[in-house]
């Protein structure tokens, strides 16, 4: 509480000083999500245990944007989310940016920014601006990735009658323990009245992530003489990794698709290669979005051989089947606009078919099931 | 005959009550305009009049039956899904929506003076002044 007045005061320090110079608008937005799910478990994507509970998922967010003179803006977006980490809605700055305008097609921001990985990164904590609940987690179950410190290069054109948008970004990530070492890619979408397509890539050439129990398992193996070469093959160090996602949405006659599909790869290692997509259909009825919508994720445990291991074959396959996760899920809610920048929202998600190797959930020859129900309200102002 | 009465029924549940908007902008804006390109303007797609200056939105407030009239004829979309398109923008610091004028004579004096403006008003409001640019 003491860090989120801190950070408050000396935004307010920062924005009478900008204020001098041009105007500063201040806009929010309000997420509170609470949900339950069908028993306490350990599949990695569950969220929610037995009991309701609201804070996993909820997210507070503020944002002020001053122009600086005609084409230039800094924009500085705090976000409280309920569970980060330790501290409950601990506030920090999700984003601050100076954004300079080239001209009307070309601008530039450099700073903290937002990282366009996918469709919804933009505006994953604004559960506003989307139709279901939670993005679907096929997809977005790595919230880690909401921004990182670089440049984007941004241009938006008509070509005809369709809009071009794309995003160039040149950025860096690391945490702590935890790298992406530099985050390049380009983010490009194509939309008409009714339609859009878009398309991202993105690639990192320091993918390092410490993950306890892999760790421990291939340094025992090490001990035992399992080599370097092999114990590289299987940790998350130095690897280079790529992103790849392209999907469309329409909203014609009060029908709403939204499909993506998505790969994720770091290379060498055992964070097995995924493929995600999902489709969601909706309708819009008045004030009412009643909604439906299928998934799936899946990775290939091929993607690191250990046949020709000998001793090492059988704790090498066991690591890689502790990484295997795969999954369908079909969903099933209902947006409502109840008033004015307000929408209520409840959705309940069926997983099956459930190989889950991080836990005891779910495994080759014994597929689980999981359910999960949520409701949100959702706010901007 | 029984499809015939049931289209016209159709038509006339369909048939907003509607009395028209205007879209005003400074007088001195030579700029052209149709209903396409003040759709990608109060969009936020276009950032400029066709004569180079920049654009300024003005909305009425959301409780306005103007409002409502102009997003539905002229933007095709009603107020949730114009908020909701906005804030995909908004909070990546991709647009700015239109300000908000609190009523229709505000909202004509403010054009008047202000050459980067683009604003509505409803087909009944005296347009003195201003350049009014299209009527739906």
């Amino acid at each position: 509480m003491e860090r989120i007045a801190k950070v408050g005061l000396a935004l307010v320090c920062s924005i009478l000083a900008v204020q001098s110079i041009g105007e500063t608008s201040i806009k929010g937005y309000g997420s509170f999500k609470a949900g339950v799910g069908s028993e306490d478990t350990t599949f990695s994507r569950g969220v929610y245990g037995e009991d309701w509970s609201g804070k996993q998922e909820s997210a507070f967010g503020l944002q002020f944007k001053s122009d600086v003179n005609e084409k230039t803006s800094t924009t500085v977006q705090i976000l409280a989310r309920g569970d980060e980490g330790s501290a409950d809605f601990e506030a920090e700055f999700n984003w601050a940016f100076v954004d300079y305008e080239v001209n009307d097609t070309v601008s530039v921001a450099v700073g903290r920014i937002v990282l366009p990985l996918f469709y919804y990164s933009d505006f994953l904590n604004v559960g506003y601006a989307y139709t279901t609940v939670v993005p679907p987690r096929s997809v977005y179950s790595l919230t880690i990735f909401d921004s990182a410190d670089g440049v984007s290069v941004k241009t938006a054109n008509f070509v005809g009658d369709f809009y071009l948008t794309t995003n160039v970004f040149m950025t860096r990530w690391e945490e702590s323990t935890n790298t992406f070492g530099n985050i390049n890619g380009i983010q490009v979408s194509l939309s008409g009245d009714t339609f859009s397509l878009f398309g991202i890539y993105s690639f990192m050439d320091n993918a390092t992530f410490e993950v306890a129990e892999l760790t421990a398992a291939v340094e025992g193996a090490q001990t035992g003489g399992l080599t370097d070469s092999q114990a590289a093959e299987l940790l998350m160090e130095d690897d280079p990794a790529r992103f790849v996602g392209v999907g469309t949405t329409a909203d014609i006659n009060n029908i709403l698709l939204n499909f993506e599909l998505t790969q994720t790869v770091i290379e060498d290692s055992v964070r097995l290669p995924d493929t995600n997509w999902y489709l969601m259909a909706g309708y819009r009825f008045n004030k009412f979005i009643p909604y439906v919508m299928y998934e799936t994720t899946s990775n290939d445990p091929d993607s690191v051989d250990v046949s020709d291991w000998g001793p090492f074959e059988s704790i090498g396959q066991a690591i890689i089947d502790s990484r295997e996760l795969s999954y369908s899920a079909n969903t099933i809610g209902i947006r409502w606009d109840f008033d004015q920048s307000m929408a209520l929202k409840f959705q309940h998600t069926m997983y099956s078919d459930i190989i889950d190797g991080e836990g005891d959930f779910g495994s080759d020859g014994d597929e689980e099931t999981f359910s999960e129900s949520m409701i949100s309200i959702d706010i901007v102002y | 005959m029984k499809k015939l009465i049931f289209a016209v029924f159709l038509i006339i549940l369909s048939a907003p009550t509607f009395a028209g908007v205007k879209v005003i902008v400074h007088s001195s804006n030579d700029s052209s305009f149709d209903k396409g390109t003040i759709e990608k303007i109060f969009l936020g797609k276009k950032k400029s009049f066709s004569n180079g200056s920049k654009t300024l939105l003005l909305t009425l407030p959301e409780s306005s039956s103007t409002t409502t009239d102009f997003n539905s004829v002229v933007l095709n979309r009603d107020s949730a899904q114009l908020k909701a398109y906005w804030s995909k923008l908004v909070f990546t610091g991709k647009g700015t929506p239109p300000e908000e004028i609190t009523s229709e004579i505000e909202m004509v004096k403010i054009v008047s003076e202000n050459p980067n403006t683009i604003g509505f008003v409803s087909s009944g409001t005296a347009t003195d002044g201003v350049k009014v640019v299209g009527e739906f």
